[in-house]
């Protein structure tokens, strides 16, 4: 108990999340009186890390940030451009199109937003969407990111729950176009509602020039989904090519990025997955407590009195990781919370671990996007300059979106396994 | 002169981690390529795990300097000024707890003086002591695991150095603070 009021303080003293789990762990050994494992609780921390799928992790980071560089956004803007340009409101569509196709680069909604914001937020102001609107679109169409593979948060699943990260991968791509479909009805209701300006198509001589330009861009998601969905590669295998086309189409094809920018580039790729990773170190010492206090195993009895069917007790725990998202930073909650969780879904209610892991994680990240702590509504406010109050107002409905799409998964669980 | 210190610790750190990052990425192809060649090197997939993991927990030790991990500030907003200040204060001295008693169980688990005392003898180290640090081997590099595993006490001797600058600092930010 008091180890779990210590873990409490901390985290809301605003001590980094990793270190409350390493800390917690500190106290629950030095309480418990099992002092034997302070002996391996250093090498708890590295041996946390000994696992080759995490690779993905830094090498999908490396090419989401060369593909920055490269001017790679841009010419992937432009190709959707092509399809969906010319609609009512069609800078919009052109805005989630887009962010699809950067989702299956990117891993991290975070950093798809600020990408995408960059681009899309002006160019939408320019043509007489409102800069809220704009915002909006960006920051939800960064949720794709996380869905669509190859994703970070699916990543760190994958080794939490010990399922094969591939699998994770194609399990998201039938829910992540669902979410990408959704949107966009979204986008077009609202159009219809407040008459947005009607795009332009591009001359077929322009799409010609269009597509010739983007299509080494457009290759680098074919190659990642592709290599991962045919099996070919695997995620990490993936990730290290995907590295390398990325730098050669930045470098040779658009000769948009220099060499200078390489060692800024490799620093932040570092910091960026050690801030990731070493949450997972941490979660190895902060496992024990988990694993010897029995946690899964109360939290059963007390959830199985509640409810035994598997449907309720998934829309409770939707319900519940809504509020904890909304709180806590997603990738954080999911090292904390699925330990606990998973095993109370596979053996008390008998649900797929790759299904109970596509809905936590699109219900961890929807947290991105609702206040108060929502970092991908922080990013695009700062980025597009509005405030968060405005961005939210305008988000909502996407909101809406997420959540109607996060029942129909849950109820009907199939659309997740179906490409498996 | 700590705070120097840990400045030029975390310069360095940050360039080597981004050396450890172009390390992963040739290692990452190196395997793909042998790999499809049918004539994969055996060691690669052990090194760059190792790799990775000394890149991580070197840039967890930046990550406390620079105070950008990844924290929970939902209700220290809600705090007064002068309560935020004090919380700060005390997520900075947990910080430094953290770091010292890392670095003690890190000498607790090297065990030095009792490896001494048996002339660098790890098998009777390990017999009397039944701390098998020195016995393990990693699986494919013909390296003892130890020299692996320094990376821990590094950090939490360089997290240390960085919780101890930023104590340091913050204290000093106060008395400016006041002073004004």
């Amino acid at each position: 108990m008091t180890v779990w009021i210590i873990f409490f303080a901390l985290l809301f003293a605003g001590l980094p999340i990793a270190l409350v789990l390493a800390v917690s762990a500190l106290v629950y050994i030095w309480l418990s009186g099992n002092v034997v494992l302070f002996l391996s609780y250093p090498q708890q921390l590295f041996s946390g890390l000994e696992n080759y799928g995490l690779l993905a992790i830094p090498l999908f980071m490396l090419t989401g940030e060369l593909m920055n560089k490269g001017g790679v956004t841009r010419r992937l803007v432009s190709m959707a451009s092509i399809f969906v340009g010319g609609f009512k409101g069609g800078l919009a569509y052109v805005n989630l199109v887009a962010n699809t196709m950067m989702a299956a680069i990117i891993g991290s909604a975070a950093a798809q937003i600020s990408v995408m914001s960059k681009v899309m937020v002006p160019e939408m102001e320019e043509r007489g969407y409102s800069r809220e609107f704009a915002a909006a679109t960006t920051a939800a169409g960064g949720l794709l990111s996380p869905i669509i593979p190859p994703s970070m948060v699916f990543v760190i699943y994958g080794v939490i729950a010990q399922i094969a990260i591939g699998d994770m991968f194609i399990a998201g791509i039938v829910p992540g176009l669902i979410l990408a479909v959704g949107f966009i009805v979204m986008i077009t209701i609202l159009g219809l509602w407040n008459n947005y300006p009607r795009g332009k198509w591009p001359s077929l001589r322009e799409s010609i020039r269009i597509t010739v330009a983007g299509s080494p861009a457009f290759l680098i998601p074919l190659v990642i989904i592709g290599g991962i969905l045919l099996g070919l590669a695997s995620p990490t295998e993936s990730a290290a090519l995907a590295t390398v086309s990325a730098f050669v189409v930045g470098k040779y094809i658009y000769k948009e990025l220099q060499f200078r920018d390489i060692p800024e580039i490799l620093q932040r790729t570092a910091l960026n997955s050690a801030l990731v990773i070493f949450l997972i170190a941490a979660a190895n010492v902060f496992g024990w407590i988990i694993i010897y206090e029995k946690v899964p195993q109360s939290i059963a009895v007390w959830l199985t009195e509640l409810t035994s069917d598997p449907l309720v007790f998934l829309l409770t725990i939707n319900l519940m990781l809504i509020g904890v998202g909304m709180i806590i930073d997603a990738i954080a909650a999911m090292i904390i919370i699925v330990p606990i969780l998973l095993p109370i879904a596979t053996l008390h209610y008998g649900i797929d671990p790759i299904v109970f892991g596509v809905i936590i994680c699109l219900n961890l990240v929807l947290g991105l996007l609702t206040p108060p702590v929502g970092a991908g509504l922080f990013i695009i406010s700062a980025m597009a300059e509005v405030s968060i109050g405005a961005v939210f107002k305008a988000i909502y409905p996407f909101i809406l979106v997420t959540i109607v799409v996060l029942v129909l998964l849950t109820l009907q669980p199939w659309l997740i396994t179906v490409l498996l | 002169m700590i705070v120097r210190l840990s400045n030029f610790l975390k310069s360095a750190e940050k360039k080597f981690i981004a050396f450890l990052a172009l390390v992963i990425t040739v290692l990452a192809l190196l395997n793909v390529v042998t790999r499809a060649l049918n004539n994969a090197l055996f060691w690669v997939d052990e090194l760059l795990i190792y790799t990775m993991i000394w890149m991580v927990l070197i840039g967890s030790s930046v990550m406390v300097r620079e105070k950008s991990g990844i924290a929970t500030t939902f209700f220290v907003e809600f705090l007064g000024n002068r309560l935020q200040k004090l919380l700060a204060h005390l997520v900075d001295a947990v910080i430094l707890a953290f770091s010292v008693v890392l670095v003690i169980l890190c000498w607790n688990w090297y065990d030095l003086p009792t490896l001494i005392k048996f002339g660098f003898d790890t098998q009777q180290f390990a017999s009397s002591t039944f701390n098998f640090i020195y016995q393990e081997p990693t699986t494919t590099l013909g390296l003892s695991k130890f020299w692996i595993w320094l990376v821990v006490p590094m950090i939490s001797v360089t997290l240390s150095v960085h919780s101890v600058a930023n104590i340091l600092e913050s204290l000093q930010n106060t008395k400016v603070e006041s002073q004004q």
